[in-house]
């Protein structure tokens, strides 16, 4: 919406490295029963310490105390995005999720970024396929006033039209800015497009213009009141707060608000698809042509669920940095790239995306850089990991786990990134002793599960003159 | 969908600490290194900080123009008897992680590890600084490298706009150097300009400042620092410094290119660091572009009229001054309106006093903003360098409060009518102008 800090992104992408966030959506939400609390015993288990309980009317809380500084991220997650739209209607959960900020009955448009500037807070939100995500990261001292306003703007959602115009040029703005003028993302979105092929994964988050054009006030309500409510929605409060505290704010301010009977979400399934594709774009911006391979991979909700944690590891194995493989054989040896890397993100509720991005050495062709990545993902599918190979990824995910406990932010993100894609919060808990028993074999599996789908390669080409 | 772009990251005024803080310590080793820390013992780990002064891009010779970053890119590539594979999986295995970055002033190194390992980490960085990986091979890999990253930045209109309006800037002043330097001066980097920078900038001990938080033990840091940057070298060279610039007047200058979206770069001059009215300015920025929607130039630009998305300002700080850099894009038709509002949102600064209510919220953000930033060892290690860098003294986070609250309508005016001078705006618009 406004300016994003661009640490979550960077908190996201140390945390699983991955860059894609897909984003997801809840089929059904996990019923956790009331308080629970985990154990604390292990110190490298950050997640030990929340707890989450459920409102009568449905909203569930996850409370992560983090006392280092006296701030608080609250992050209020409705699990509704774009794949909730209608034909004719993209673009609407977006246009939405920038209207929210236009105000109530009981606070006037901006009053919600002015209250959280003056305590010196970020406030922003972002829309995925999945869900849409309303945060604040503030003084603990300004959270019962930030609360206040983002649980009256689930139902009391107030906008006039000459606010709703005005923000329609500022959302095509955005679009050129972030679609049309940036060939990756334009690559990659066709790309998405002959990817899926019934699955509305293949559709710009952002929408068409021809449709945000159209889309009306009515529109927008109709959505809102369909799919903003506490049995809709998930609160994630991170910081200098005790479950206790935040139990009876969360109470107080959330808990009048009625639920009301939420639509029963679509299962969108993604037929098996028997041909790879080439998606070319030439475009006068490129100066530099670049490669991008797209694969259908599993996620927590679709595919073959045991191939997961293997190509979690397969992905730093191929291309995780410097020390993967691609980049080795690539650019180190046969020097036909500049760089390669893979990245993998599973916290989709429908199906998932592995992908390989590289550029070409000068000289060499993007035809013979496709290439000579098959020959070496072939040689990747004959290799075993080795045990040092092994060895140093789960000692770098074991890490992780521990330096993702500096912020009060950075769980905050992850949990809700992934229970917004309706993954248990098992899910943290256990990451460490599941990527732990990864097997070579298993990594193997996987890799040859995945390589042997049909693929989308994308061309970002010079435009000829 | 987010907003990202690094752009705004650039935008973030550099500005220092407020409220409680650690306690800021400093360490002298046996061998006379001073290194600035604050303890956190909640974690095992540790932020570890080094920069060389005088070692950024500004100081590059126009011939050799991208030799700072060309050895930022080589650092990368291990050391003497570990190529780039064998040094990414070497600090995999202990997840370290060590990133080097310059800037127009100096040359940065970002340590960060588990404290079992800060030790290995420490004596990588040493290796890494007293016997580089220079063979034919990854020189020449550098060049490439570099030569690509200078192409890829031609597709950025942010980028190009950037690289124009530095030029345009300062002239001649060699902050207007370019930072990937050219094809030509990339191509002339010889191994001996290398050796040559490494001597005289990264193992000279006279130019080096330290900084640390985290999970320290004073006494094992001192002795592992003098244990492994013993050798570097005291010799305390002439360095000559940047000459002063002065903004240029008023300049214009387009980019065709085929955008659906202009986007439109803006600078003025600014003042110091070390100026009093520095304060001032931090409040001045907030309210014009820097405070969001909260802002002159989002209320008018994106409230009001819908032309932009993005519309922000910032300070770009530099050792000896500084700018305030603007920065919107919007539909190729309206580029001229909203360069025209621009203006008028400047020009009303004479017009329209800033608030009472305007001065408060930006003091209010200003101060209780930063506090909330400084969550991670590497927040807190970062300041402590630049506290350094910028000669402020070990008491300062909890002073900025109150220099920021002391600042008056009337100095944000004064400096208003100082700076905003439209007269000297510096404007650099890309997109298709037909």
């Amino acid at each position: 919406m406004q300016k994003l800090p661009a640490f979550i992104f960077i908190i996201l992408i140390t945390m699983f490295h991955v860059k894609h966030c897909i984003a997801s959506e809840i089929v059904d939400a996990p019923k956790t029963s009331i308080l629970k609390n985990a154990k604390i015993d292990d110190a490298k288990n950050p997640q030990s310490k929340t707890s989450s309980f459920i409102l009568e009317n449905g909203l569930e809380i996850y409370v992560i105390p983090n006392h280092k500084i006296p701030a608080i991220a609250h992050l209020l997650v409705y699990k509704a995005g774009s794949i909730d739209e209608n034909f004719g209607k993209t673009g609407l959960a977006h246009y939405l999720e920038h209207m929210m900020f236009k105000g109530t009955e009981k606070f006037s448009d901006g009053a919600y970024s002015h209250i959280i500037a003056e305590n010196g807070g970020q406030h922003n939100a972002y829309t995925t396929y999945d869900y849409t995500l309303y945060f604040a990261l503030i003084q603990k001292s300004a959270l019962a006033k930030v609360m206040k306003m983002e649980a009256d703007r689930m139902r009391g959602l107030n906008f006039d039209i000459s606010a709703f115009d005005n923000e329609k040029k500022v959302i095509l703005e955005e679009r050129r800015l972030r679609l049309i003028d940036d060939p990756n993302a334009l690559l990659s979105q066709q790309m998405k497009q002959a990817l899926f092929i019934e699955h509305p994964y293949r559709r710009a988050i952002i929408g068409y213009e021809e449709d945000i054009l159209n889309l009306s006030p009515d529109d927008l309500y109709e959505f809102y009141h369909k799919y903003y409510a506490p049995n809709n929605a998930i609160l994630i409060i991170a910081g200098d707060i005790t479950p206790e505290e935040a139990k009876q704010m969360v109470e107080k301010y959330y808990g009048e608000i009625e639920k009301s009977s939420i639509p029963e979400k679509k299962i969108f399934f993604e037929p098996k698809s028997f041909a790879n594709q080439l998606i070319k774009l030439t475009s006068s911006q490129i100066s530099k042509p670049q490669f991008a391979r797209y694969y259908i991979a599993p996620s927590q909700n679709f595919g073959k669920k045991d191939d997961i944690y293997p190509l979690i590891i397969t992905s730093y194995l191929l291309g995780g940095g410097k020390s993967g493989f691609l980049y080795q054989k690539l650019v180190e040896e046969r020097k036909m790239a500049i760089d390669i890397s893979a990245e993998y993100n599973d916290f989709v509720v429908g199906p998932a995306i592995f992908a390989i991005n590289a550029i070409p050495a000068p000289d060499i062709s993007l035809e013979e850089l496709e290439k000579a990545i098959d020959e070496e993902i072939a040689s990747f599918l004959k290799y075993n990991a080795s045990p040092e190979d092994l060895k140093r990824t789960k000692y770098l995910v074991n890490a992780n786990n521990i330096y993702r406990q500096e912020s009060y932010k950075t769980l905050a993100f992850t949990y809700a990134t992934i229970l917004a894609a309706g993954i248990s919060p098992d899910y943290i808990q256990d990451f460490g002793k599941n990527i732990s028993s990864v097997t070579s074999v298993q990594i193997n599996q996987a890799a040859n599960d995945l390589f042997s789908l049909h693929y989308i390669s994308g061309y970002l080409m010079e435009h000829k003159k | 969908m987010k907003y990202i772009t690094m752009f705004l990251l650039l935008l973030i005024p550099f500005n220092i600490a407020s409220a409680a803080y650690p306690k800021v310590n400093e360490l002298n080793t046996r061998y006379g290194y001073n290194i600035w820390y604050m303890e956190d013992k909640s974690l095992p780990i540790i932020s570890f900080r080094m920069a060389f002064k005088k070692a950024g891009y500004a100081y590059d010779k126009k011939e050799k123009e991208g030799l700072a970053y060309f050895a930022s890119m080589l650092l990368y590539e291990g050391y003497n008897g570990k190529n780039s594979v064998a040094f990414a999986k070497e600090l995999d295995e202990k997840a370290i992680s060590i990133e080097f970055k310059i800037d127009a002033d100096n040359f940065y190194i970002e340590v960060k590890s588990l404290t079992e390992n800060f030790d290995d980490a420490v004596q990588i960085v040493a290796k890494q600084l007293l016997s580089p990986n220079l063979s034919a091979e990854t020189i020449a890999k550098i060049k490439q490298n570099i030569i690509v990253q200078q192409e890829l930045s031609k597709q950025d209109p942010v980028k190009i706009g950037m690289d124009k309006l530095n030029a345009q800037f300062f002239g001649d002043n060699p902050l207007g150097n370019h930072m990937l330097g050219s094809k030509g001066s990339i191509n002339s980097i010889d191994e001996a300009d290398i050796k040559d920078y490494f001597a005289s900038h990264l193992s000279n001990r006279t130019k080096l400042v330290m900084a640390a938080s985290g999970d320290i033990n004073p006494e094992k840091i001192s002795a592992k620092i003098d244990e492994y940057f013993g050798k570097f070298s005291l010799i305390k060279e002439n360095q000559a410094d940047i000459p002063d610039f002065t903004a240029e007047s008023y300049k214009i200058s387009y980019i065709n290119k085929d955008l659906a979206q202009s986007t439109i770069i803006f600078a003025f001059e600014g003042v110091k660091r070390q100026d009093d009215e520095f304060y001032a300015m931090l409040i001045l920025n907030h309210i014009f572009g820097g405070g969001g929607f909260e802002s002159r130039l989002v209320s008018e630009l994106r409230e009001k009229y819908g032309l932009a998305y993005g519309v922000s300002t910032g300070v770009n700080l530099y050792q000896d001054g500084s700018m305030i850099i603007g920065y919107l894009a919007t539909k190729n038709e309206d580029a001229e309106k909203a360069l025209a509002k621009t203006k008028e949102v400047i020009r009303d600064f004479a017009e329209n006093p800033v608030t009472e209510e305007e001065l408060a919220l930006a003091k209010n953000y200003l101060t209780k903003s930063f506090p909330l930033m400084l969550d991670k060892n590497e927040d807190l290690s970062e300041i402590l360098l630049n506290m350094q860098l910028y000669q402020l003294n070990s008491e300062f986070l909890n002073s900025r409060d109150l220099y920021i609250n002391q600042v008056s309508n009337e100095e944000v005016e004064k400096l208003a009518a100082k700076i905003l001078d439209p007269e000297k705006m510096q404007i650099v618009i890309i997109g298709n102008k037909k």
